[in-house]
């Protein structure tokens, strides 16, 4: 009885998760909605980029250059969070990521090295 | 113009309700923190409700309480692992706080709290303060691992540093301006296509007979704000797993 209990637990527990982690991925579900966060996430990192720099600049009196660097690096911050989330999304629906990655990269070297013979056959 | 002028803007001014007045502080009430304390009774009043019986068997409103308690300790426990559990409360109050006041809004004439930057900004302010204080407590100086992503050559540092920490500061501008953007614009919207709908039906013969289609948008969005009510309010929930995921392990990603 008490096994019987533990073991449907087990089972509710673990088809529980597997819900879960599949209702993860579906989060980006509308592009309007991904389109508008990956557009705020990089404004918001310009913006505080540009608020360090204007902030060291008031105190270290450099002129415009801590605003300049600075907000290089929060448009840098910023793609770099756009490319994160990006990533994000494409993932899941690649089952086995660490097996189909070894295999495309010799597959696009041979593709890259068949379409560069072809433009040389064609060239001619 | 019978309707008179269309003004979608009023509904979010913050008016005083009862005036206080404490040692010459001003601690008037308004109609946002009513709300807020009208959202925080309810949830507290609901989860006693679903609480008071206890039975074994759970009839129909412990059977929410309960679900509402699985299905949150599940996105912790998917997001943040095990030891995210801790975070437990400060989450589902989170959640709960939010996803109500989003609800109380969508009553016509109450009031969104939410819709106001100053509220989710606080709310995620919140958040950004203990999710930094509890990576120190928990991993000491091992937390400025979060800014220095692993495999990377050194030279790259210096220029890959300020870019994690301003994208690390950026984090709590992000997470309140869409909560707080995705109500004010659902509102807005809402409230604009209902008042059109009034401004064509009164106008004339001509546009009356079109109203109605302003009229079956309106509601069409209002079912999709419910959504929204939800999906803002657990988005919030799980981007603080996140957060919290990052605090706890720093040096995973």
């Amino acid at each position: 009885m008490q096994d019987d209990l533990n073991s449907r637990i087990a089972k509710a527990r673990s088809a529980h998760d597997k819900r879960t982690g599949k209702d993860q991925p579906d989060r980006g579900a509308s592009a309007v909605g991904a389109a508008l966060q990956f557009s705020m996430s990089f404004v918001a990192a310009v913006g505080i980029g540009a608020l360090i720099g204007h902030t060291i600049d008031n105190f270290a009196h450099t002129g415009p250059w801590g605003l300049l660097i600075f907000m290089m690096f929060g448009m840098a911050a910023g793609f770099l969070s756009i490319i994160r989330a990006a990533q994000k999304m494409s993932l899941p629906p690649v089952d086995t990521p660490p097996e189909k990655s070894d295999t495309p990269d010799t597959t696009t070297t041979t593709d890259t090295t068949t379409t560069g013979t072809k433009t040389t056959d064609t060239q001619p | 113009m019978a309707a008179g002028k269309i003004d979608p803007i009023s509904q979010f001014e913050v008016v005083k309700v009862l005036d206080l007045n404490l040692f010459g502080l001003d601690v008037s009430l308004t109609n946002s923190a009513l709300f807020m304390l009208f959202a925080a009774v309810l949830i507290a009043g609901f989860f006693a409700m679903t609480a008071s019986r206890g039975q074994m068997v759970p009839n129909r409103l412990q059977s929410v309480g309960e679900m509402s308690y699985e299905f949150i300790a599940g996105t912790i426990r998917s997001t943040a692992g095990e030891d995210g559990l801790k975070f437990f409360p400060f989450v589902f109050t989170l959640f709960f706080f939010i996803f109500f006041a989003n609800l109380i809004g969508m009553v016509p004439y109450f009031f969104t709290t939410t819709s106001h930057i100053i509220v989710t900004g606080v709310l995620a302010i919140a958040v950004f303060v203990i999710v930094t204080l509890v990576g120190i407590i928990k991993n000491g100086a091992g937390f400025l691992r979060l800014f220095v992503p692993s495999g990377v050559p050194w030279p790259i540092l210096p220029i890959l540093v300020p870019i994690e920490i301003i994208s690390y500061l950026a984090r709590p501008v992000t997470l309140s301006l869409r909560l707080f953007a995705n109500m004010l614009a659902g509102h807005i919207m809402l409230k604009l296509l209902v008042s059109f709908a009034a401004a064509m039906a009164t106008y004339s013969v001509g546009t009356a007979f079109l109203a109605p289609l302003p009229f079956a948008l309106a509601i069409a969005i209002t079912a999709l704000e419910f959504l929204v009510a939800f999906l803002q309010a657990y988005v919030f929930a799980i981007l603080t797993c996140v957060y919290l995921s990052d605090a706890l392990h720093p040096g995973h990603h």
